[in-house]
């Protein structure tokens, strides 16, 4: 007869051989160490409209547009993304400072956008993951945390 | 399975130290240990194997990011979890919008053969494939707990607590209640013990 901690650690065992982590998960763990940006002032994401509870009672019309708000010591940036046809296009606005470039990262490609005189920018964004780089010459870099599209 | 076995000697609060210097040894050490424990709470969650693994990838570069923050190495456990399941509900608050929005991407969310948490195709021994076939018949709440409190390093009951946001004195009682009910869900294929017998069981 089994024991409670008999049984858990049964159901641990069969869990790591019917549903066990993918290798991927671990290559993609071990890279994820090689991303790392030691000097950048960090900007966390602080609001997200896709874990509002009341997502489902927006505007239908609206279901596919996601607002993001990522907030740093100083400096926030607001993100509007829009998707359709399994891309995204955001319209970015970055508010407490006038930096020139955004530099947009995906874990296996990067591309530079201008940001005009108002501190707005427009991307285009493929699904999965991706971080800002808010980079002006006058200043440190500001990185966004890692978001999932 | 991992690239590198984990060995107990390695305390979590040296190998954050020795990451947080720039140690790509002392990290994977790190996505070694926890990547189950990741995993376990994203399928707990329901999610494919494709989300699934979107979710534990975050959250590795959510800790890259952090590892400057985390100065109590004790907290690691439950900071992953918690991180773990915001990215989780986060996913699944996404799924539910495009479910309304429309079917843009119908194809992209199919799931594949293995995306169902509890498919028993991969188990060949007859008694485990029942065994997690009850599990998959718990509620959700259940199967998160339990996948949790399974996972290897087993986390504590605090830290499945802050991390699944349930009072720390229910974690007991929530995994007695669901291991009971896993039983009787197994005992009609004589996997488990009967009702009779569960009276017996030592606590």
């Amino acid at each position: 007869m089994m024991t409670n901690d008999e049984l858990l650690a049964d159901l641990g065992r069969v869990a790591l051989l019917a549903d066990p982590p993918p290798q991927l998960t671990y290559e993609l763990g071990y890279a994820a160490f090689s991303l790392r940006t030691v000097d950048h002032e960090l900007a966390v994401l602080v609001d997200d409209s896709a874990l509002h509870e009341d997502a489902l009672a927006g505007v239908r019309g609206e279901s596919n547009v996601r607002m993001l708000f990522y907030q740093g010591a100083d400096v926030g940036v607001e993100l509007h993304v829009i998707r359709s046809d399994g891309r995204s296009s955001a319209l970015g606005q970055v508010i407490g400072y006038q930096f020139s470039m955004v530099r947009v990262e995906l874990p296996d490609a990067e591309q530079l956008i201008a940001v005009d005189d108002l501190g707005r920018f427009d991307v285009e964004l493929p699904r999965g993951l991706f971080r800002l780089h808010l980079e002006d010459p006058d200043r440190p870099t500001v990185t966004t945390g890692w978001t999932n599209l | 399975m991992p690239r590198n076995a984990p060995s107990i000697q390695d305390d979590v609060a040296v190998l954050l130290l020795r990451a947080n210097d720039g140690d790509q040894q002392a990290w994977n050490a790190i996505v070694d240990r926890f990547t189950n424990l990741l995993w376990s709470v994203a399928r707990g969650h329901r999610l494919g194997t494709a989300d699934a693994a979107d979710v534990v990838q975050t959250t590795w570069l959510r800790l890259v990011e952090h590892l400057d923050d985390i100065r109590e190495p004790e907290r690691l456990t439950a900071w992953l979890i918690t991180t773990a399941r915001r990215e989780s509900l986060r996913v699944v608050g996404l799924a539910r919008r495009e479910d309304v929005g429309g079917a843009d991407d119908l194809a992209a969310n199919m799931p594949d053969e293995r995306d169902n948490p509890v498919d028993t195709g991969l188990l060949l021994d007859e008694r485990d494939s029942l065994l997690w076939h009850c599990f998959g018949q718990l509620n959700e709440r259940c199967q998160q707990v339990l996948r949790a409190l399974m996972a290897s390093p087993p986390p504590s009951y605090a830290e499945v607590s802050s991390a699944l946001e349930l009072p720390v004195g229910s974690i007991g009682p929530t995994r007695g209640r669901c291991l009971d009910r896993l039983r009787e869900l197994a005992a009609p294929a004589g996997l488990a013990p009967t009702d009779a017998q569960i009276g017996l069981e030592r606590s």
